[in-house]
């Protein structure tokens, strides 16, 4: 069974379809992309996924369930965490208390505070901010806000993580940094939904990408696959390059 | 930041200063001490109650209610109406609280779906709707005449005295407990970024009812024991929109989310109403309304965040006497 399954997602903003007729499977550990250029509908889709926008028609069913309308924090315990593409960290926590949030509310809900402050511990050492644990989270550079976004959804212990564009605005060496926690992560069992307009990142990291165009599904596939396919080439290039 | 993550506790010192305080408080009454400081000191027990009930919803967690007098008026005449119908006194507070408690929850569960300013002006309306409809239920609450209560009981002040003492200490270790907690963390991540929480497993409206019944119990208890000390209540009085400014007020000027803050606000407070109040009637709000604005101007986080700034600027110029001194000693 598919991890996540969206079946004719669709949602109007007035008479204009921001999304029609989506459907796709994300597979049991696999790092799935989806990207699309400016205005194709990505954080739409992203929004109906976590349930912060109802669809107009169609669903998401996340292991069979019907996940779309559920409250995030229901959605939290049942192993699906998301991150924001605008980053918001808690200012005036500390970075470990951000990820103690997390530790706390997540899947298992840790209630002991010595092995909850312990668990928190060893994910900000997992993400490599294990140094800053004391520090606010506003004096972090915005490379760091976004670990922290990932460390604190992953402090949750999803089984599915949903990432809204993660390396947006990062330089070369936050960026890699940031894939290969991606792929840590990954290997520690998790199904990764990856959303990004950064065409590098996702072509370095996915299994499987879903290209969106005008808010319809125009191609699927390997990295290579995607990015041979004319209809993706047309999309992001115009007509002069597709031939 | 907020002492859960790096388990600052209160030093022990520190804690024995405080059993010491209190064991000096409950004292107070049995050595023959003026009947006024009884007075006095009811009034700071109750407002410390108050204003650190406050502080449980709109302090950790954020959320401005203006509707708090709601809390107390219903306690305040459980206690006066049962009292009346023959009721032991004390017994009548648990009843005031559950009432309390049901009605923050029954306004809390729509209102908690507002956010920012919509929840305060919701909140607004409701208290003063209660204060109405209290007034025109004559039959019941004796309306704008007020309730008169029994006085067989005698004028003695110790009891109350106590009672709100004892209230005042299971407040602060209750705000103790919640500052240190998991709950703690969840209000104050709702307050910084409720989005934020809610994705990361946090049930915020399930937390934000939690602290509004907490809150809610609180005023409810300290109404019931007004009316205990003072025999007589009345709709706008006990359901006034003055008293929820008053226990907002009180919080904001001390500092909010914080354990001391509204207890220093309190304590401001009843000083400045004791001093004002009979010579100036009116000189009081005027005070409180200087101090709210040079407070949310120059320091947002009350009169324990200006302690806080001037506890580290005297540190920073020890330090710096202390760096001094060797280099000091180089240039000789």
């Amino acid at each position: 069974m598919a991890v996540l399954e969206a079946r004719k997602l669709t949602k109007y903003f007035g008479g204009l379809a921001a999304v029609k007729d989506v459907d796709f499977q994300v597979h049991e550990n696999e790092i799935f992309g989806i990207i699309g250029p400016n205005g194709a509908g990505k954080t739409t889709l992203f929004n109906l996924i976590t349930g912060a926008l109802t669809p107009s028609s169609g669903e998401v069913l996340y292991r069979g369930r019907r996940i779309s309308g559920l409250r995030p924090s229901r959605t939290v315990k049942m192993g699906v965490c998301r991150t924001h593409q605008v980053v918001k960290p808690f200012h005036k926590m500390t970075v470990l208390e951000n990820v103690l949030v997390g530790v706390y509310f997540g899947l298992s809900g840790l209630r002991s505070p010595a092995r909850a402050r312990a668990r928190a511990m060893e994910i900000l050492e997992f993400v490599g901010l294990g140094e800053r644990a004391d520090a606010p989270a506003s004096s972090l550079t915005i490379g760091n806000q976004k670990l922290l976004e990932i460390a604190r959804a992953w402090a949750t212990q999803p089984e599915l993580l949903l990432l809204d564009e993660v390396c947006g605005g990062l330089t070369p060496t936050e960026t890699a940094r940031t894939l290969e926690l991606m792929r840590k992560i990954r290997d520690r069992g998790v199904t990764i939904l990856y959303i990004e307009h950064n065409m590098r990142a996702v072509m370095g990291v996915c299994d499987r990408i879903m290209v969106l165009n005008y808010g319809q599904k125009i191609a699927e596939g390997t990295a290579e696959e995607v990015s041979t396919d004319p209809a993706v080439i047309e999309a992001y290039l115009g007509k002069t390059f597709s031939a | 930041m907020i002492g859960l993550a790096s388990a600052e506790n209160t030093p022990r010192p520190v804690t024995l200063l405080l059993i010491l305080v209190i064991i000096a408080l409950v004292s107070l009454p049995f050595v023959g001490v003026n009947p006024y400081i009884l007075h006095l000191g009811f009034l700071t027990f109750l407002y410390v109650s108050l204003s650190s009930a406050w502080n449980i919803l709109g302090g950790f967690a954020g959320q401005v209610s203006f509707g708090y007098s709601a809390f107390f008026g219903l306690g305040a005449y459980a206690t006066g109406i049962l009292w009346n119908a023959g009721v032991n006194p004390y017994l009548t507070l648990p009843v005031g609280a559950l009432l309390a408690l049901a009605f923050s929850l029954l306004v809390g569960y729509p209102c908690f779906r507002l956010s920012g300013p919509y929840f305060a002006i919701a909140t607004i309306g409701i208290g003063e709707a209660m204060r109405v409809i209290m007034l025109n239920l004559g039959d019941i609450t004796g309306g704008a005449s007020g309730l008169t209560m029994p006085t067989t009981g005698g004028f003695s002040k110790t009891p109350s005295y106590l009672s709100a003492l004892l209230l005042m200490i299971a407040v602060l270790l209750l705000v103790n407990y919640i500052r240190n907690s998991r709950i703690g963390l969840a209000l104050l991540a709702i307050k910084e970024d409720q989005d934020a929480a809610e994705a990361l497993g946090v049930p915020t409206i399930r937390y934000k009812l939690l602290a509004h019944g907490l809150g809610a119990i609180i005023v409810g208890i300290a109404g019931g024991l007004y009316a205990q000390y003072m025999f007589y209540i009345e709709p706008n009085n006990v359901f006034g929109f003055n008293l929820s400014i008053s226990l907002l007020l009180m919080p904001v000027i001390g500092g909010l989310a914080t354990l001391w803050g509204p207890v220093l606000g309190a304590i401001v407070f009843v000083v400045i109403q004791d001093t004002l109040m009979a010579s100036f009637p009116h000189l009081h709000l005027l005070t409180y309304g200087l101090l709210l604005v040079v407070i949310v101007l120059f320091e947002p986080d009350g009169l324990m965040g200006l302690f806080g700034r001037l506890a580290r600027f005297l540190r920073s110029r020890y330090a710096e006497g202390q760096a001094r001194a060797p280099s000091g000693e180089q240039s000789l």
